[in-house]
């Protein structure tokens, strides 16, 4: 008893002590009266083409943050979510998903799977728009794949993981896909790098627009569409590896749980 | 063309090189091409960092800030390595390297190994992209990616009830000591309306504009106070300082032995250098008055628990049964003894602590890693089980010694001279009981190892072994890392005139630092 209360006094001062800060002592700045400079930075040069060397060409400032301005930072992001997965593929390494496989006569009611039939392409649609025009409107590579992973949960939980896997939509196909979309990263990472050694001039890492000392741009526009040039690339890839890096995890956690045990029992552990 | 690419090249390769490996898998089921690949990848790693090294310390003299995507910061990130950087940069690829050299014979009919290099690879991109960046923002995904793969690889083992439950309870702290880093940050760009450390740092000292964010935009007095308390307490959660200490003896111990050595000798080593960067560079005992006074509380605080770190961690050694249990509170001890030589505030201070920082790295994944050949062949970990199994094992016996002897500190061994160093920066400033401190620490810490080389060597051995063949795959990283103790301890005097000084001094003058950053701004047109 005396100790819940000792937490409980300690976190009611922690929180009033940071409210105090954050709010009366002026400890988060302005709020809610003008936009700081460095968000007028970002908000005058997302999409200028009058200023070719200082611009992400993007009208989404956030996608244009995310992937361009602060680029490093989402490329580590996606390695953070990238080995989350890989964690999981460790714990779950050797375990045959095809043990007692059975029939595809399980999953939920009719009417369920055929609501779930319609959706489907209506998800499909939606995820890769979102995915495709992410760097014109708010969304981008991680949204659409989250949207898109609904996909594979849906046909988990209305067709059971069995009719998955008689699509062949294994777990190895999953991780090949994401495999697919994580080496795309990679490469649109260092792709300024190798056009600019085949050039013979100067380029940044994560570079997207011509810079004053380095140019290498890679095409904002295909005919009369704006694609921002390493923005799409990014969307396109992060899409598909987020998606399928979803997808392995779904397939992994709803194989059941005796037969996980089953495979994994007398196993011996090394020090 | 590419001006100091290598600067910025090291982690996104590494990441680049963790993303493509699950592609193998698919095809390729042979072990020794994981080997290859990890090694391939660590080597790269090693010749980048080492190629840092000389262009900040012998060609540029000064630190050396790189633009992700040519974007002039504080707009875009920046690494920007300083001597300190470079540092930790090298230390930590030279260790890793041989953490996965040694790996090759460790995994030897384990399963998983593909996923094992994996979470591996993306380690060491965590551990470097740390040092290596100029952004505070960039410094809290850095660490989530090294925590996030720190935290696979301790549940590695999946039927050790053990592992899950240090596993657990390492990832759900861990979060929260991340996401209290997150908050911080929400203060600091609330207040100083930028992530950037050099732009940060110039603003805390009371400087005026800089190119795009301008001036302060809050109450950086407040803000700051508040910032440091909470990024120090989720720092001492990563470097493991008392009270922020309990999850280590239950992970380090569970997780695959290379990666205890990893863990011990290196992941808490990040801690050790974001709280100097946080101390010395972002904030400082010069910024600005007040924030001044909120930094100098904070180190006496340090030198508080970081005393508190070596007495408990010592003691608790002496108890210890499990051989890797053990190794693990030695770990918290000799953090202790780093937390408060850096937190004094002296030149010799950072020296010593520096010092310290990767004779114990490098002395203690000695230690792990000899005493995980010695744990395999015996079967176990119990001390008093192992019951002599050195004697079989002569050569690895001698690198375990020899790692004993050095954290110890031992002449002419690297532990002594850098232990030497911490004495003399305690009574140099007048903290002749933090002196007190290191001789009774290191006294229990003897009796501590006096009883693992009794049950590990001198004991008499309780089953018969026969000939027991060392393998040269394990050997190798253990001789070249008791080389370099040998090397480290003997050359102590050029050690600290060619690479200390140069650091501490580079470090204790933060504008240094700053107009590197200055530099980029006016070379992209800021």
């Amino acid at each position: 008893m005396k100790k819940e209360l000792l937490i409980a006094m300690s976190m009611v001062i922690t929180v009033v002590v940071m409210a105090y800060i954050a709010t009366l002592g002026g400890g988060l700045g302005p709020l809610f009266s003008d936009v700081r400079p460095l968000a007028k930075a970002f908000l005058s040069t997302t999409l200028d083409p009058e200023k070719p060397l200082f611009t992400a060409m993007s009208p989404e400032a956030v996608t244009a943050i995310v992937w361009d301005y602060r680029g490093l930072d989402t490329l580590f992001e996606t390695a953070v979510f990238y080995l989350a997965i890989i964690g999981a593929i460790a714990i779950y390494r050797d375990v045959n998903e095809k043990v007692g496989l059975k029939g595809s006569g399980l999953g939920l009611s009719k009417i369920v799977r055929v609501v779930t039939k319609v959706l489907i392409p209506i998800n499909i649609a939606i995820a890769i728009s979102i995915a495709l025009h992410g760097h014109l409107t708010p969304g981008g590579g991680f949204q659409a794949g989250a949207a898109m992973a609904v996909m594979p949960m849906l046909l988990i939980v209305v067709f059971s993981r069995y009719f998955l896997l008689e699509l062949k939509l294994t777990k190895g196909l999953a991780l090949a896909f994401r495999s697919i979309g994580l080496t795309g990263i990679a490469l649109t990472v260092f792709l300024p790098i190798i056009i600019a050694l085949v050039n013979g001039v100067n380029a940044y890492i994560m570079q997207n627009q011509m810079k004053v000392n380095a140019p290498v741009g890679l095409p904002a526009f295909i005919g009369n569409s704006l694609i921002s040039g390493s923005l799409i690339l990014y969307n396109v890839f992060e899409f598909l590896a987020v998606t399928f890096g979803f997808s392995v995890l779904f397939l992994l956690l709803s194989i059941e749980e005796d037969i996980v045990k089953d495979q994994m029992r007398g196993e011996v552990s090394e020090h | 063309m590419f001006d100091y690419i290598t600067i910025g090249l090291t982690p996104p390769l590494m990441i680049a090189m963790a993303f493509t490996l699950p592609i193998f898998t698919l095809a390729i089921k042979r072990k020794a091409f994981y080997d290859i690949y990890a090694l391939t990848a660590t080597t790269i790693a090693l010749m980048l960092t080492a190629y840092n090294y000389y262009l900040v310390f012998y060609v540029a003299k000064r630190p050396i800030a790189y633009p992700f995507g040519g974007w002039p910061p504080p707009i875009g990130i920046v690494y920007e390595v300083d001597a300190l950087s470079a540092y930790f940069g090298v230390f930590i690829a030279a260790v890793m390297l041989m953490i996965s050299l040694y790996s090759v014979w460790y995994l030897r009919g384990v399963s998983g190994y593909e996923w094992y290099y994996t979470m591996l690879l993306g380690l060491e991109a965590g551990m470097i992209g740390c040092v290596y960046t100029g952004d505070a923002f960039n410094l809290f995904v850095m660490l989530e990616v090294l925590s996030v793969a720190a935290y696979g690889l301790v549940i590695f083992y999946r039927m050790s009830h053990e592992a899950i439950e240090a596993g657990i309870k390492y990832s759900l702290i861990g979060a929260v000591a991340t996401t209290i880093y997150f908050i911080a940050l929400v203060f600091i760009y609330g207040s100083f309306g930028t992530l950037n450390m050099a732009d940060i740092a110039y603003k805390s000292r009371g400087g005026g504009e800089f190119p795009f964010s301008y001036m302060v935009v809050g109450n950086i007095h407040l803000a700051s106070a508040i910032a440091l308390a909470l990024s120090m307490w989720a720092f001492t959660f990563k470097a493991a300082v008392v009270p922020n200490h309990f999850w280590l003896p239950d992970a380090h111990p569970a997780a695959p032995t290379p990666v205890s050595a990893a863990l011990s000798g290196l992941v808490v080593k990040v801690g050790i250098y974001a709280i100097i960067r946080f101390l010395y560079t972002i904030y400082g005992l010069d910024s600005l008055h007040t924030i001044a006074n909120v930094v100098s509380i904070v180190m006496k605080l340090l030198i508080i628990l970081g005393a508190l770190s070596a007495l408990i961690a010592s003691a608790l050694m002496v108890v210890q049964n499990d051989i890797k249990r053990l190794i693990a509170y030695s770990t918290i001890m000799h953090v202790g003894l780093i937390v408060i030589s850096m937190s004094i505030g002296t030149k010799l201070g950072i020296e010593a602590a520096l010092y310290h920082t990767v004779n114990h790295g490098i002395g203690k994944a000695l230690l792990f890693m000899s005493a995980g050949v010695l744990i395999r062949v015996a079967g176990s970990r119990n001390i008093d089980e192992m019951s002599g199994v050195g004697r079989y094992m002569p050569l690895t016996s001698f690198t375990l010694t020899l790692a004993v002897l050095s954290l110890e500190g031992l002449p002419p061994l690297a532990g002594f001279f850098s232990k030497l160093l911490l004495y003399e920066a305690f009574i140099d400033s007048g903290l002749a009981i933090m002196a007190v401190v290191l001789v009774v620490s290191s006294t229990f810490a003897l009796l501590a190892y006096i009883k693992l080389l009794y049950g590990a060597y001198f004991k008499l051995p309780t089953k018969e072994l026969g000939r027991v063949r060392e393998s040269w795959t394990y050997l190798m990283p253990l001789a070249v890392l008791a080389a370099l103790l040998v090397v480290l301890g003997v050359c102590a005097p050029i050690f600290v005139d060619e690479v200390l000084t140069p650091t501490s001094s580079e470090l204790l003058n933060p504008l240094k630092y700053v107009s590197a950053v200055n530099e980029v701004v006016k070379a992209l047109g800021g």
